[in-house]
């Protein structure tokens, strides 16, 4: 039993307690951090550093939906789903409880893909391998169909919004042709709009310019009494009735991040469209459902476990903080492969039981941490507003040093702004911009290799198995109207939210 | 209260006032202040780990401690931009790579130039390339693969690391010089790559010797390894044959150089020089690449401007002999 050494479990510890608190500040990233912090790994041994990395890329995940809860800011791109849910709960006085949600369903989610890495590790990758570009593109477009589930009061408004996304998208360089699309020249593009600047500038930046408008004795008015303490605490009925909904999300998360390539984002706009579809009350999503705060969590923290199943087992990286992980173990001499497991059997399953561990760690940490985080809340707005602006500059900047993010994300602020005034919704557009360019990607791909022919969409099994599944989903989509019927007019990007808060 | 705000205001901007203004040392030692090392590419590559291994052991020998800064993006173009942009005073250096240096420029407007912009000032290794195909693949070798490659008239494909990056490149120089069709389907980075080849989804991909799997998979036949573009083979791959010995005259590897702005002074290129092969030498140092799989190589000053000179001229023909539209 080497991993029970206490230093193990304080390392993860560590880990952990650095991750939330990462992902709990706008802009700073899991990836940064880990990168940042791989070198200190460098000079432990293997059952020490590599926990402690592994315990910042659980705790990121969850950190996350601490900002998208409390000032609807996300950090990353998966967390932009929990801003849907979980902002409108914290408006509405109940931020501690929403918080807690996340937690739990962060780390069953995350204990669950833990579980499946450790024992079903090979198999798993094995299914992985056989997506392929025409896969990945029936997959990616039955996530841009998810689109349809969350358009809001306004279907032309909905569908504007995914076009522009798109459009966003499509900017940088076309990896097919090697040419550059709509980057004007500017060299700061050539990679495309930085995911995490667009992410701050649309939902922070376009916040504080709506807390702007208000009158100055409004901001520094105390605020209500309702947020005193963060708000009331989460009952555990309340997470059971959530327990499909976070069971399912754990499955899809795992599953998704198992795919090399994927990624958070996608498993959690998967699960969260899911949930909704499945759920009893979907009129509540978008205006503050516990269970879709349960849905993206719960995905993007399975996501965790699974995506170290193809970096370790073909040494290929499930998504940028996978690939500084591999990084680390690669740089403590073990190095990824099917035969890994066997070679450095005692040390993979040292670190596997600390992995574990982990989990238990922070659900304890956040529990401690959540009445804390939540009384952010409680904060006057005149004193809330530039300290967030300040940490989502700061972030925008760190994000890839470059000084065109700043301007990007004070940009996406004032587009975003527009946005909400004329209320149209945000989702649409955060979709489309992550996953079109990929599905883009895919879909060049898979041609170049059928030789341009458009069959293999048909007649590859588990290519046409999504996107009989997507057609089934804008087929009931249509059937049911939820754009006419379930949904107010109120939307996640709806800043109506704020104002008729009584103050 | 808002006077002590204004006072308070007023001693923050004339503090900062005052470092601006602060008169420079005269006759400067260098280095007094920290070294950044730009890392042009991903957080967890193979730059991203050698940079931060050059950087935990660089100050034993140099004074000043070196940290690393990531700037990826657009194939480099992004942070291979700010170290053109940044003063040549020795304290920015980035970690080059041979494809967005040597062979990006050809085809595309980098936003440099790499010879009047850049001096090559230390390189750690170079990983020479390898072209990697499925274990059960009925081409048990380089020459059945051709011949099979010519008999399917380009279905055969070849999954790349991006348009005109190193494993395109090797393609195009094979290509030419066997007459076989060999179409690649760029993806984004070697990872992606190789695991639409593991998969079955294209044929071949290209790896060098570190990349993580490789030599496991090809110890336990996952995959077979029909080349190496080197002049010799590589130690852990002792069956391979060169290309070379194969009738393809290709010598293509990945490099990891330390860049120094053009316009930096000598005496300070001398002095990171120096610095950097004690560095090679280093016992830590050493102990972390062997963990990568791989080892110092250094190659320093005349010898490497000549290097990188010729691999400069020889990816131009492969453009030019593929008939793709060179720049200059």
């Amino acid at each position: 039993m080497m991993a029970l050494t206490w230093q193990g479990i304080a390392m993860i510890a560590l880990g952990v307690f650095v991750g939330i608190t990462v992902g709990a500040i706008p802009g700073l990233t899991s990836v940064m951090a880990t990168a940042i912090l791989v070198p200190f790994s460098f000079f432990m041994p293997p059952v020490l550093g590599i926990p402690f990395l592994l315990g910042i890329h659980k705790g990121t995940l969850f950190g996350g939906s601490i900002p998208a809860i409390l000032v609807n800011t996300p950090g990353t791109a998966p967390a932009a789903a929990t801003c849907m849910d979980g902002f409108p709960l914290a408006q509405k006085g109940e931020a501690r409880s929403a918080i807690q949600m996340a937690l739990y369903s962060s780390t069953i989610g995350d204990t669950f893909s833990d579980l499946v890495l450790i024992l079903a590790a090979l198999p798993l990758a094995a299914v992985a391998l056989l997506f392929g570009p025409t896969e990945f593109f029936g997959l990616l477009l039955m996530g841009l169909a998810i689109i349809s589930s969350v358009t809001g009061a306004s279907l032309v408004k909905g569908v504007l919004s995914a076009l522009i996304g798109l459009q966003l998208g499509m900017v940088g360089t076309d990896i097919i042709s090697g040419g550059e699309r709509f980057t004007f020249g500017l060299h700061g593009l050539a990679e495309g709009i930085g995911v995490v600047p667009l992410l701050i500038g649309l939902f922070a930046v376009s916040e504080v310019f709506i807390q702007a408008e208000k009158k100055a004795s409004v901001l520094s008015s105390p605020p209500d009494t309702l947020h005193l303490r963060g708000g009331r605490k989460l009952r555990i009925i309340e997470v059971w009735h959530s327990a499909r909904t976070i069971v399912r999300s754990s499955m899809i998360g795992t599953f998704v991040g198992a795919i090399p390539g994927t990624g958070a984002a996608i498993a959690t706009f998967v699960s969260y469209a899911a949930a909704k579809r499945a759920s009893k009350k979907p009129e509540e999503y978008g205006h503050g459902s516990y269970e879709g705060v349960a849905a993206s969590e719960a995905a993007n923290s399975a996501v965790a476990g699974a995506d170290l199943i193809p970096t370790l087992t073909f040494g290929i990286p499930g998504d940028p903080s996978a690939a500084i992980l591999m990084g680390a173990f690669i740089a403590q001499g073990l190095r990824p492969g099917p035969s890994l497991f066997q070679e450095h059997a005692p040390v993979m399953y040292a670190i596997f039981t600390l992995l574990l561990i982990g989990n238990p760690i922070m659900l304890v940490q956040g529990w401690l941490l959540t009445g804390m985080f939540a009384k952010i809340v409680t904060i006057r707005q005149s004193l809330l507003v530039p300290g967030i602006i300040v940490s989502c500059l700061v972030g925008a900047y760190v994000y890839h040093s470059n000084l065109g993010d700043l301007v990007l994300a004070l940009v996406a602020g004032l587009f975003g702004y527009g946005f909400r005034k004329l209320k149209f919704p945000m989702a649409p557009l955060v979709i489309a911009f992550i996953l079109a360019p990929r599905a883009e990607e895919a879909l060049q791909q898979a041609l170049i290799i059928s030789d341009g022919d458009y069959s293999v969409f048909i007649t590859r099994p588990i290519a046409a198995c999504f996107i009989g599944l997507t057609v089934l989903m804008l087929v009931t989509s249509i059937w049911k109207r939820p754009w006419a019927e379930t949904m107010r007019p109120q939307t996640v990007a709806d800043s109506s939210n704020s104002k008729e808060e009584p103050k | 209260m808002r006077k002590s705000w204004k006072i308070a205001l007023a001693v923050v901007l004339s503090l900062g006032l005052l470092t601006f203004t602060a008169p420079p040392a005269a006759a400067e030692k260098y280095p007094s202040k920290p070294i950044k090392i730009i890392v042009p590419l991903g957080a967890g590559g193979s730059h991203d780990l050698h940079s931060r291994a050059v950087a935990s052991v660089l100050h034993q020998y140099i004074g000043q401690p070196a940290y690393v800064q990531l700037m990826p993006g657009g194939g480099g173009k992004i942070g291979m931009g700010a170290l053109k942009r940044a003063k040549p005073d020795g304290y920015t250096l980035a970690m080059g790579a041979n494809s967005h240096l040597y062979m990006s420029p050809h085809v595309k407007d980098m936003g440099f130039d790499p010879f009047k912009d850049f001096i090559p000032v230390f390189q750690i290794n170079e990983l020479p390339y390898m072209l990697a195909t499925l274990g059960n693949q009925p081409w048990k070798n380089f020459k059945e693969y051709i011949a099979a490659a010519k008999k399917s008239k380009g279905k055969i494909k070849h999954g790349s690391t991006g348009t005109y990056g190193l494993s395109h490149t090797m393609m195009l120089k094979i290509a030419y010089d066997t007459k076989a069709p060999l179409p690649h389907v760029p993806f984004r980075g070697g990872g992606p790559a190789m695991k639409a080849m593991l998969g079955g989804h294209v044929q071949t991909a290209g790896a060098n010797p570190a990349t993580g799997g490789v030599l496991s998979n090809y110890k336990s036949g996952k995959i077979r390894i029909l080349g190496v573009a080197a002049a010799k083979r590589f130690p852990l791959f002792p069956d391979v044959p060169t290309f070379r010995e194969q009738g393809v005259d290709l010598l293509l590897s990945s490099k990891r150089i330390v860049m120094a702005p053009a316009g930096t002074p000598k005496d300070r290129i001398d002095i990171l020089e120096k610095a950097l092969l004690k560095v090679a030498k280093d016992k830590t140092f050493k102990r972390l690449l062997r963990k990568m799989g791989v080892k110092a190589e250094p190659v320093v000053g005349e010898k490497l401007l000549k290097e990188v000179r010729a691999e400069y001229e020889s990816n131009k023909d492969i453009y030019k002999n593929a008939g793709v539209k060179i720049r200059n």
